[in-house]
């Protein structure tokens, strides 16, 4: 009897895999391996040298004229500049641009040239802009008089009356905590507004004035009293 | 054929008792040729030997199950693709008897035309087990067959039975089948008919002396366990020769093993629905 020469696939072991798809057990491919492909192997793309020159070719083509880098998507978009190409390009070979569109294009383009072309310090100031509008360094306004008093009385105020903040150094503890993560700075504290200064200049006149409202009450009722006593 | 009188005239109460007093199976895998209408055939004959009722229903357009039983399906102009679509047809007048205590619902060629016509319909799986509440047989089985596909056909049967019977042939590529046809029942558990059970999975085609058959064999029994019928059906000519004879097994070659081995099927059917 002659001798089998094929080495017999097995099936055992393997009828989870087979009856439930489980992927737990053995592999099919592990009983019966695949082939290596080999130059034979009809599912092996073959070329000819010539069509091995062409796709060198072509390959190496594409690749000249891909970028060396990947560029990020903001840097491919156009400059802010008025930079356009000539017309003549945008309507050459590359653009197979219709009549219409072409004119289109071609009046954008002019459009686009007047607008650069316009010199903008040569355009006369209003006459009635105010300097607030066109300064715009707060520090170059000119305030009136009293305001500017009371506006330097007031930081000179605030000067004297916030105590320095504290400078929260860190104090070196004995056991170093693990450098795992940066520590953050310490949290400065929060300036306290203007509003709280101004009022805190103003409660001597709250309080004076309550009390004066206080005492015209009283003499109100005191008053009221003394009709009725009166009257009875 | 049915008489009216056994099917027609059935009230509320009884169709509720006789739908409680029936079982209904369905043998489906999509793999062909691996003995599906063979087995439906004979283990209605089978049943029928130990007294039961049994309404046989053929859902293959090649009528495999029709032709095991000497009904040919090219004749056939009353049968399951008229029960499918009319919801008036009376089951009687759609089946026909074949023995003793034994009924067959006949398939014809309309069933293809049938399943593409059901493919239009909002209920088109459900067109069976609709069919079967409205008009219950007075019947201790009811056993159908499939088609070869996953189509709506098959689906009907599905979603109208309570217990799957999957035959498998002891081969690999047979083998690998059965995946699917799990994943159908569970999708059609899951969605359409909760009361599907898997009633077992059935060795058909077994050839003792080949080393692949025991090899099958044996994995199957390992997977499913007690899920596996203890009744293998082995690999015989008897199974090609009966159907030209029109035939069951257990009528052509009452002795013969494969006979015995449908016998020995249709007692474990009968044990595990108790």
């Amino acid at each position: 009897m002659a001798e089998n020469d094929f080495q017999r696939a097995s099936m055992r072991g393997l009828g989870k895999k087979i009856l439930l798809g489980d992927e737990s057990a053995e592999s099919v491919e592990s009983a019966a391996p695949i082939p290596e492909s080999t130059p034979d192997d009809p599912a092996v793309l073959k070329l000819t040298a010539d069509e091995e020159l062409d796709l060198l070719a072509t390959v190496s083509a594409s690749m000249s004229t891909a970028p060396l880098h990947a560029t990020p998507k903001q840097q491919a978009l156009p400059p802010s500049e008025l930079d356009m190409p000539p017309l003549a390009n945008l309507a050459g070979e590359t653009l197979p641009l219709t009549d219409d569109l072409q004119s289109l294009v071609a009046d954008a383009y002019e459009t686009a040239k007047q607008v650069a072309s316009i010199d903008t310090e040569a355009i006369p100031p209003l006459e009635d802009e105010s300097a607030s509008f066109v300064v715009l360094n707060p520090t170059d306004v000119e305030l009136p008089s009293e305001v500017a008093a009371l506006v330097g009385e007031n930081f000179e105020t605030w000067d004297e009356s916030v105590p320095p903040t504290p400078i929260h150094e860190p104090t070196p503890s004995p056991v170093e905590p693990p450098k795992s993560e940066p520590q953050s700075p310490p949290a400065a504290s929060p300036p306290v507004p203007a509003e709280r200064n101004e009022l805190s200049h103003m409660l001597p006149l709250i309080a004076g004035w309550v009390v004066a409202i206080l005492v015209l009450i009283y003499q109100l009722i005191k008053d009221t009293r003394r009709d009725e006593e009166s009257e009875e | 054929m049915l008489s009216s009188i056994e099917l027609g005239s059935v009230g509320w109460l009884k169709k509720g008792l006789l739908k409680l007093m029936t079982r209904t199976l369905v043998i489906a895998n999509q793999k062909g040729g691996i003995g599906k209408s063979t087995t439906a055939a004979n283990i209605g004959r089978a049943l029928t030997e130990q007294g039961y009722q049994v309404l046989l229903i053929d859902l293959d357009p090649q009528g495999g199950l029709s032709a095991a039983l000497g009904v040919d399906s090219y004749d056939v102009q009353l049968g399951s693709h008229i029960f499918l679509l009319h919801d008036s047809a009376p089951i009687y007048r759609v089946s026909q008897r074949i023995g003793d205590n034994l009924f067959l619902m006949p398939a014809s060629l309309h069933l293809t035309v049938a399943e593409i016509q059901l493919a239009r319909r909002t209920d088109a799986v459900i067109r069976l087990r609709d069919a079967l509440e409205r008009q219950p047989p007075p019947v201790d089985f009811i056993i159908m067959d499939t088609p070869p596909t996953l189509g709506i056909l098959t689906a009907n049967g599905l979603v109208a039975a309570d217990e799957l019977i999957i035959p498998v042939q002891c081969q690999y590529l047979a083998m690998r089948g059965v995946r699917t046809m799990i994943q159908a029942m569970q999708r059609l558990q899951k969605n359409v008919n909760p009361s599907l059970q898997l009633l077992g999975v059935l060795a058909t085609l077994y050839q003792a002396e080949s080393l692949h058959s025991q090899e099958a064999l044996g994995e199957m029994r390992s997977v499913f366990k007690q899920r596996m019928f203890e009744t293998v059906l082995a690999y015989d000519d008897i199974m090609a020769e009966a159907p030209v004879a029109g035939k069951s097994i257990i009528d052509y070659a009452p002795t013969h093993p494969a006979a015995h081995a449908y016998r020995a099927l249709a007692t474990e059917i009968i044990n595990r629905g108790n």
